[in-house]
C-alpha cells in the first residue's frame, strides 16, 4: 500500500504538541489571591514544605519501590528516628487524605508500635521486621496493607432520593438521615433500605428453570433475530460480497511474498 | 363503636342492679373497691375464682357443673358431647402450663400448628382466668379475616352454650354482633385497629389476643407496633401473640424475649419429594403429576396450587378430561375436579367439601377428588381428607412500586415457608405425600425463607392516614416488626399531602380526621367528603360502595357476546364510573327489585356484588350522616348532573390521571409518573378522551388502566391545584395542554366577570 499522501496545505501536528485550549488560555489568566488560613494541612505538617521538594519526594517513590535502601542514600531525608507526629495519631482519616500524603517511613506511622492496630485488629509488624511476613516493614506502612485499608470506614455516595421531597423533609424531621445507609424503625431493628422489587412472569416456566447448575442466574436468551427475506438482487450482492471479504481473510492469512513471486503476480 | 354508658339499655340495666341488690359490693362500677368479689353470682362456679389465680382443676370443675357460669342458664346436653371432643384437642394437655405463663407474664407468645385447637380454646381458657367481666371488660381475639371471625365466634358459642352475639360475639367491617353481655369478640385485625384509632389505651380490653400472628397481614403488624407502646401505658392489660409457625423466636425477640409455649399440632407426616430437573412449564407438570398421582398411589384426595382463577379453571377442565380418558381406557377411579379460588361464589366454593365420588361399579377402583386452588388453600381453608398436594411453588402477591405508585399481583416464587405450610396440608387426616414441581436446590437457593409480610408490599397511604390518628407522629422510629422502606413511606405521605389530609408539616388536617373515620382508601374517602360542594353526595357514596365491592359485571366465557351487549345497556359514554352508577340504579328500581336474582342473572350483573354495595353504602351512610356530611344531588334533568359526578371523582382521584399520547393512537401516559398505559378492553368510554382518570393500573403483558371516566383538564387545575401545579411538569406535552387549559380558565373566568360588570 502507498503512504497516504501529504497534503501541502494542511499541516500536521503531532498530539502532545497541540494546544487544548489554543492560545487564549496564555493571555488570559485566571487571577489567584492567598488564601487567609495559610497552609491548608493535608498532609503531614512536620514535613517542612519550604525544603526543595523533588529530591524529597524521589527519596521517598525510591523508598518504597527499593526494598532495602541504606540510610546513608539519601542524605536528605529526615533522620528515621524521628519521633511520630501527633497529626498522625487517629486513624480514622479519610482514605483520600492518606493516598495524597506521602506515604511516611514506617517507623513512625503507628501509634502503637508492638500493639495490635485499633482498626483492623491485626498485630501491628515490629520496627525490624520480626513479624511472620514482614519483608519490608520499613518500606511498607501498616497502614497500606489491604487488611487495614479494608477495615477503614469508607464514605458512601449519597442517597438517590430527591432531597426537595416533602415526605423526605417530614422523615429527616424526625431524624431519619437518608445518607445513614439505614432503614425506618427502633434503633437496631431498622428495615429495609429499598422498597421491594416484583419481577413481571409471562410464561409458565416452572421454579429453577433460570438457573445453571450451580443455582446462579442465567441471563436471559437474547430475542431470536428476525428472518429478513432478501430479493434476487439483494441477494446476489449479498454472495458477491460474501465471496469478496472471503478472499480478503485468504490473502491476509496465506498469502506469502516468496509464492507470490513464484507466481509471477508481482508484475 | 358501641359507647357503654351513653346506651339506653345499659343504663336501665344499671339502675335495676342497684335497686334489686342495693350491696354497693354488687355495683359493677365499684368492684375495683371490692377485690375479693368477682362480682360473679354467689352460686356460680365462678365465685370462688381469684383473678388470675386459677387452675386447669378449677376450670374443669366449672365447666362439668350443671349451669353455665356466664349466663346462669343450664347446660345443654348438645355442651356435653363438644365438651368431649374439646378435652381431646392438643391444646388441653397443657392448660395448665398455659395458665401458668399467661398469669405470670404481660406477654405470651403462643406457637401452635393448624389443627391444635389454639383458635378456639385459648380464649375460653383466657376467660375462665380472666374473668372479664368482673372488671366490665372483653376479651378480644384478632383474626386477619371476616369469615374465620364470624365461623370461629360461631363455634366458640356452641362450645360455650350461649347464643352467638351475647356473651360471644364478633365484629368485622360493616357488622357488629355483639351486646353489653359480650366477653369474649372475636374481630378482624382491621378492627380493633380501628378501635384504637378512639380508644388509643384499648381500655375495653383486659386481655387482647392476636391469632394467626405469622400471616402478618399490615392490621397486625401495626397492632403489634400499637400494643408493645400500649403495655407500658396499661401494666393490666395482657397480650397473645398466638403463631402457627416456626419463626416465633421473632415473636419473642420482638417482644422483649416474652415467655414462649408450644404446643405440638394434630399432624401425620408428610412425605415431600422434587423433581430431578426444573420443569418447563409448571401447569402441564401439575396436571401431569395429578393424573400421575391417580393412576399409581392409594385413595385419598389432591390438592393443586395454582396461581390465578384462569389458570386454575383451564387446569381443572383438562385435568378432568384426562381423567375421564383414564377412565374409559385404563379402568381408574372416577375423578372430580373442583377449582377454588376468592372470586368464585360461596356456593362454588362450598363444593369443595363433597366427598370424593363413590367407584364406578362395586369392587371398582375409589374415586378421587381433586381441588385446584390459589393460595388460599394454603392457610384459610382447611380441607379435610387431602393426601396429596402439588405445588408448583409459584403464587400470585401483591407488590407495590412506589416510584410508579402501582399495586400490582404478580405471579412470584413462594416462600420456604409457604412451601411447609403447603406440604402440612396433605398430613390433616393420615400420613400424606407432596410433590414439589421443582428441585431441591431450587427450594434451597431460590425462595426466600419468610413471605414478605403485607407492610412491606402495600401503599401505605391508608395505613399512615391510621398511625397519625392513632397519635404516632414518629413513624421513623415506631417499631414495627419490619419497618417499610423510606421510599414507601415518603410516597405515602406526599400522597396524603396532596390529598389534604396532613397539612405541608405532616399534621393531621380536619379533612384528614374525617377521612380516617371511614374504613376506606384516603382518595376515596376525600371523594366521599368533598361530594357536597360538587351537589352530588348521593351519586359519589354509591360510586364509592360499588368500587369497595369485587366487580359487579360478570362475563362468563361461553357468553362473552351476549354480556357485552348487557353491559352496553347500562354504558355512559363518559366512562366506567358512571356505567356501575347507572347499574346501580337499575338496580334498585322497583323492576328490578321484584327479581333482584334473575334480573342481575338475564343482565349478567353479580347479585352478591351488588347486595354488598348496597350493605356497604348503607354503613358509609351512617358514617356521612354521624360526621354530618350532606346527603344532595343535583336534579336529574339538570344537564350538569353528570358533569358534577365527574368534577367530583377528581377529587378523589386526581392523583390517578392519564392523558393521551401525542403521537400514540391508543396510547395514554399517566400524570407524573409518565408510564405507558392501555385503556383495559373492558371500558365503555366511547371517545377519545384527551384525559381520564382510573380507578386501578393493571400490570400483566401490557399495563392497563381499568375504570375510566373521561375528565377535563380544567378541572383538574381548578380541583387539585397543588398537584397540577404547571411549574412543576417538564417541558411537553403535557405541560403545554395543561398551560391551553389554564389560559381556557381564565378567559372564561374573565367573560365571566366581564358580564357581571
Amino acid at each position: 500500500m502507498p503512504p497516504p499522501v501529504e497534503d501541502g496545505e494542511d499541516y500536521y501536528l503531532p498530539l502532545q504538541d497541540q494546544r487544548v485550549f489554543g492560545a487564549g488560555i496564555r493571555r488570559k489568566r485566571v487571577p489567584f489571591v492567598r488564601s487567609s488560613e495559610h497552609e491548608l494541612q493535608t498532609i503531614n505538617p512536620t514535613r517542612p514544605l519550604s525544603t526543595p521538594s523533588g529530591p524529597n519526594i524521589a527519596d521517598t517513590y525510591l523508598s518504597i519501590v527499593l526494598k532495602k535502601q541504606p540510610p546513608s542514600a539519601s542524605p536528605t531525608t529526615p533522620p528515621k528516628q524521628e519521633p511520630s507526629p501527633p497529626a498522625r495519631t487517629t486513624h480514622s482519616a479519610p482514605p483520600t487524605s492518606e493516598a495524597i500524603s506521602p506515604p511516611p517511613p514506617a517507623p513512625t506511622s503507628p501509634p502503637q508500635r508492638h500493639g495490635h492496630c485499633e482498626i483492623c485488629n491485626l498485630p501491628l509488624a515490629s520496627e525490624y521486621g520480626s513479624g511472620t511476613d514482614s519483608d519490608t516493614p520499613s518500606s511498607r506502612p501498616h497502614e497500606a496493607s489491604l487488611a487495614h485499608q479494608v477495615c477503614l470506614q469508607h464514605s458512601h455516595p449519597p442517597s438517590h432520593l430527591d432531597r426537595t421531597r416533602a415526605g423526605l423533609r417530614y422523615l429527616s424531621s424526625y431524624g431519619w438521615d437518608p445518607d445513614s445507609r439505614l432503614g425506618l424503625g427502633a434503633a437496631g431493628r431498622e428495615g429495609i433500605r429499598e422498597p421491594l422489587k416484583g419481577r413481571i412472569k409471562h410464561d409458565t416456566a416452572g421454579l429453577g428453570t433460570g438457573l445453571d447448575a450451580d443455582g446462579d442466574r442465567i441471563a436471559a436468551p437474547p430475542p431470536p433475530k428476525k428472518v429478513q427475506k432478501l430479493n434476487a438482487k439483494q441477494a446476489r450482492k449479498g454472495w458477491a460480497e460474501e465471496r469478496r471479504r472471503g478472499e480478503k481473510m485468504r490473502n491476509l492469512f496465506f498469502q506469502s511474498d516468496e509464492v507470490l513471486k513464484y507466481l509471477g503476480e508481482d508484475a | 363503636m358501641v359507647d357503654r354508658r351513653s346506651d339506653p339499655e345499659d343504663g336501665v340495666r344499671a339502675k335495676r342492679q342497684k335497686m334489686d341488690a342495693g350491696d354497693p359490693k354488687d355495683n359493677p362500677y365499684l368492684a375495683h373497691m371490692y377485690e375479693n368479689t368477682n362480682g360473679a353470682d354467689k352460686n356460680s362456679a365462678l365465685a370462688k375464682f381469684k383473678r388470675h389465680q386459677t387452675t386447669a382443676a378449677l376450670a374443669k370443675k366449672a365447666e362439668d357443673g350443671d349451669v353455665n357460669p356466664f349466663n346462669g342458664q343450664p347446660f345443654s346436653s348438645k355442651y356435653f358431647s363438644i365438651l368431649k371432643t374439646r378435652r381431646d384437642l392438643p391444646v388441653h394437655v397443657q392448660r395448665d402450663e398455659f395458665l401458668q405463663l399467661y398469669q405470670q407474664s404481660q406477654i405470651l407468645v403462643f406457637v401452635g400448628e393448624t389443627g391444635s385447637g389454639k383458635t378456639t380454646q385459648i380464649p375460653q381458657y383466657v376467660l375462665f382466668d380472666d374473668l372479664p367481666q368482673t372488671q366490665r371488660k372483653m376479651v378480644a381475639c384478632t383474626q386477619p379475616r371476616r369469615v374465620a371471625a364470624m365461623s370461629v365466634a360461631q363455634r366458640v358459642a356452641e362450645e360455650m352454650d350461649v347464643k352467638l352475639g351475647e356473651e360471644v360475639g364478633y365484629s368485622i367491617r360493616f357488622e357488629d354482633k355483639t351486646s353489653q353481655r359480650t366477653i369474649l369478640k372475636y374481630m378482624t385485625d382491621g378492627m380493633l385497629l380501628r378501635e384504637a384509632m378512639h380508644d388509643h389505651n384499648l381500655t375495653r380490653y383486659s386481655t387482647i389476643i392476636l391469632d394467626e400472628a405469622h400471616e402478618r397481614t399490615m392490621a397486625t403488624d401495626v397492632l403489634m407496633g400499637l400494643l408493645k407502646e400500649v403495655v407500658l401505658r396499661r401494666p393490666d392489660l395482657k397480650i397473645i401473640i398466638m403463631s402457627a409457625t416456626l419463626d416465633a423466636q421473632k415473636f419473642q425477640r420482638y417482644f422483649m424475649d416474652a415467655p414462649l409455649l408450644a404446643v405440638p399440632g394434630r399432624t401425620h407426616p408428610v412425605e415431600v419429594f422434587y423433581t430431578p430437573e426444573p420443569e418447563q412449564d409448571y401447569v402441564e407438570a401439575a396436571i401431569r403429576t395429578v393424573l400421575q398421582i391417580h393412576a399409581t398411589e392409594d385413595e385419598g384426595d389432591i390438592l393443586v396450587f395454582l396461581t390465578g382463577e384462569e389458570e386454575i379453571e383451564d387446569a381443572a377442565r383438562k385435568i378432568s378430561m384426562e381423567g375421564d380418558e383414564m377412565v374409559r381406557e385404563a379402568d381408574a377411579g372416577p375423578i372430580k375436579v373442583y377449582p377454588l379460588y376468592g372470586s368464585l361464589p360461596p356456593h362454588m366454593q362450598q363444593r369443595i367439601f363433597d366427598p370424593a365420588p363413590p367407584p364406578i361399579r362395586k369392587g371398582g377402583r375409589p374415586g378421587r377428588k381433586v381441588i385446584v386452588s390459589t393460595n388460599i388453600a394454603e392457610t384459610s381453608l382447611t380441607i379435610d381428607g387431602i393426601v396429596y398436594v402439588v405445588d408448583p411453588g409459584f403464587s400470585k402477591q401483591k407488590i407495590y412500586n412506589p416510584r410508579i405508585r402501582v399495586e400490582s399481583l404478580l405471579v412470584s416464587p413462594i416462600s420456604k415457608a409457604s412451601a411447609q405450610q403447603r406440604a402440612g396440608r396433605a398430613g390433616r387426616t393420615r400420613p400424606g405425600k407432596c410433590f414439589r414441581l421443582y428441585t431441591e436446590e431450587a427450594f434451597k437457593k431460590e425462595l426466600i425463607e419468610q413471605t414478605y409480610p403485607e407492610i412491606l408490599r402495600s401503599n401505605l397511604s391508608s395505613t399512615v392516614l391510621e398511625l397519625k390518628k392513632l397519635g404516632i407522629d414518629d413513624l421513623v422510629h415506631f417499631d414495627l416488626m419490619d419497618p417499610p422502606a423510606p421510599e414507601t413511606l415518603m410516597r405515602a405521605l406526599e400522597e396524603l399531602n396532596y390529598l389534604a389530609c396532613l397539612d405541608d408539616d405532616g399534621n393531621l388536617t380536619q379533612l384528614g380526621r374525617l377521612a380516617s373515620d371511614f374504613p376506606l382508601d384516603p382518595a376515596l374517602a376525600v371523594m366521599l367528603i368533598s361530594s357536597p360542594e360538587f351537589y352530588c353526595s348521593n351519586e359519589i357514596l354509591s360510586i364509592t360502595a360499588l368500587l369497595s365491592v369485587p366487580q359487579v359485571f360478570v362475563r362468563p366465557n361461553s357468553q362473552r357476546k351476549r354480556a357485552d351487549e348487557m353491559k352496553n345497556l347500562f354504558a355512559h359514554q363518559d366512562g366506567d364510573h358512571l356505567t356501575m352508577l347507572n347499574v346501580y340504579h337499575a338496580f334498585k328500581s322497583a323492576d328490578a327489585q321484584a327479581n333482584p336474582k334473575q334480573w342481575c342473572h338475564d343482565h349478567f350483573l353479580s347479585l352478591r356484588s351488588l347486595q354488598s354495595a348496597d350493605n356497604v353504602r348503607m354503613q358509609l351512610l351512617r358514617i356521612m350522616e354521624r360526621s354530618e356530611l350532606e346527603m344532595i344531588s343535583t336534579p336529574f334533568e339538570d344537564k350538569k348532573y353528570y358533569e358534577n359526578i365527574r368534577r367530583a371523582l377528581c377529587a378523589g382521584f386526581f392523583m390517578q390521571v392519564a392523558k393521551k399520547d401525542a403521537q400514540g393512537k391508543s396510547v395514554y401516559l399517566t400524570v407524573k409518573d409518565n408510564q405507558n398505559v392501555l385503556l383495559h378492553p373492558s371500558t365503555v368510554l366511547a371517545h377519545d378522551a384527551e384525559w381520564v382518570l382510573y380507578n386501578e393500573f393493571v400490570l400483566t403483558t401490557k399495563n392497563y388502566i381499568r375504570t375510566v371516566t373521561a375528565v377535563k383538564p380544567e378541572w383538574l387545575l381548578d380541583i387539585a391545584p397543588t398537584y397540577f401545579d404547571i411549574d412543576s411538569f417538564p417541558k411537553g406535552d403535557m405541560r403545554s395542554a395543561l398551560v391551553r387549559a389554564a389560559d381556557r380558565l381564565s378567559r372564561k373566568e374573565k367573560m365571566r366577570a366581564d358580564k357581571r360588570r
